[in-house]
């Protein structure tokens, strides 16, 4: 294959899978406004889903069939640069989100800086942070924080252990020690299973003992926001790290050639360094 | 100080989780760059774990 280009054979997924996130918007849409549609949504999820899962089949498949050279291997590289980059961008509004808040918005609610006239709004507002009580009296604040020392911190101690596990299992396979790499790989799995399970009873804790909502102002939206777009985020990595042991069960990789599983493993740090960055500041700071 | 060192020590680990980015781009799956770079990334992230129970113990780190 060397110096040849694979050029596939015409798809139909890129537009089926079109189809199917323009009826889960649009289902997501009804929602929202109408509050029914739940059924549509759901079906377009379904489809979306069954797409990636035939779309990411047929690849494989050309994979494991030698099709690939390369040059295909320069592409999937760089698309998966271009998905870092987008994902750098969704969390950086995130992020962004939160620090404009805490920097301007609330100080300019409270007369502080250039646009401290706000405070004209509600006279009577203090800004502080976690913000425990909103200036209009009809958003009612949470009346408790989560301490970043309990549940946090356990998540906090899974993910990065799991990050160290998952070096292992990568250390593992480029050395061609399958075994290991599989048996590592599957204790990365567990602990980020423990990790969302751990969020789900934090997020239980938040709104039935914290007052923590997402109408619980600014303070509860951004909590969830951040924290749970991080955990639909761990969901992904868990997919795909389980994708990749099965992968590796059925013989897949070699010390050569694992681009999926290193590009997978990649995600995965990157879902921990973005926690940390939660801990730090959504947590702690 | 502390938060100081947290900060710079956060900085070294998004700058290894960065330069993992850049070889998986670069480089083929025979190249170690990607692999040494998240071990790194790992033990900057350790590293700062130990800061912040460092922190929370001694009572420098308050919550929220």
């Amino acid at each position: 294959m060397s110096g040849s280009y694979y050029v596939p054979e015409t798809s139909k997924w890129p537009a089926l899978g079109s189809a199917a996130v323009g009826v889960m918007m649009i289902g997501l849409g009804v929602v929202l406004v109408h509050g029914v549609g739940s059924l549509i949504m759901a079906l377009g999820t379904v489809a979306v889903l069954a797409v990636m899962w035939f779309w990411f089949r047929d690849v494989v498949i050309e994979s494991r069939q030698g099709l690939y050279d390369a040059q295909m291997d320069r592409s999937f590289r760089w698309g998966m640069g271009w998905f870092i980059f987008s994902e750098i961008m969704f969390f950086a509004a995130f992020f962004g989100t939160l620090y404009y808040v805490r920097t301007f918005a609330l100080p300019w609610l409270d007369g502080e800086g250039a646009k401290g006239i706000a405070t004209l709004l509600w006279p009577d507002f203090t800004a502080s942070w976690p913000l425990m009580n909103p200036p209009d009296s009809s958003i009612s604040g949470p009346h408790d924080i989560v301490s970043p020392w309990q549940l946090p911190l356990v998540n906090t101690l899974f993910l990065v252990t799991s990050s160290i596990t998952l070096t292992v299992s990568h250390e593992a396979l480029k050395e061609g020690l399958r075994a290991t790499a599989r048996n590592w790989l599957i204790v990365t799995l567990v602990l980020g299973a423990c990790f969302l399970i751990v969020q789900g009873v934090e997020y239980y804790e938040a709104y039935t003992h914290y007052g923590i909502t997402l109408d619980a102002g600014i303070y509860g939206s951004t909590f969830f926001l951040l924290t749970g777009f991080h955990g639909f985020h761990v969901t992904i990595g868990v997919v795909t790290l389980a994708v990749m042991l099965a992968r590796i069960l059925k013989g897949h990789f070699s010390r050569d050639d694992h681009f999926a599983f290193e590009a997978g493993a990649w995600y995965w740090h990157f879902v921990d360094v973005v926690w940390i960055g939660l801990f730090l500041f959504v947590y702690v700071f | 100080m502390l938060k100081a060192l947290i900060v710079l020590v956060f900085l070294v680990m998004v700058s290894s989780l960065a330069a993992g980015a850049g070889f998986l781009l670069s480089d083929d799956s025979r190249s170690r760059r990607v692999l040494v770079s998240l071990k790194l990334r790992v033990a900057t992230a350790s590293v700062l774990l130990v800061l912040l129970l460092y922190g929370f113990y001694f009572g420098d780190l308050a919550a929220g």
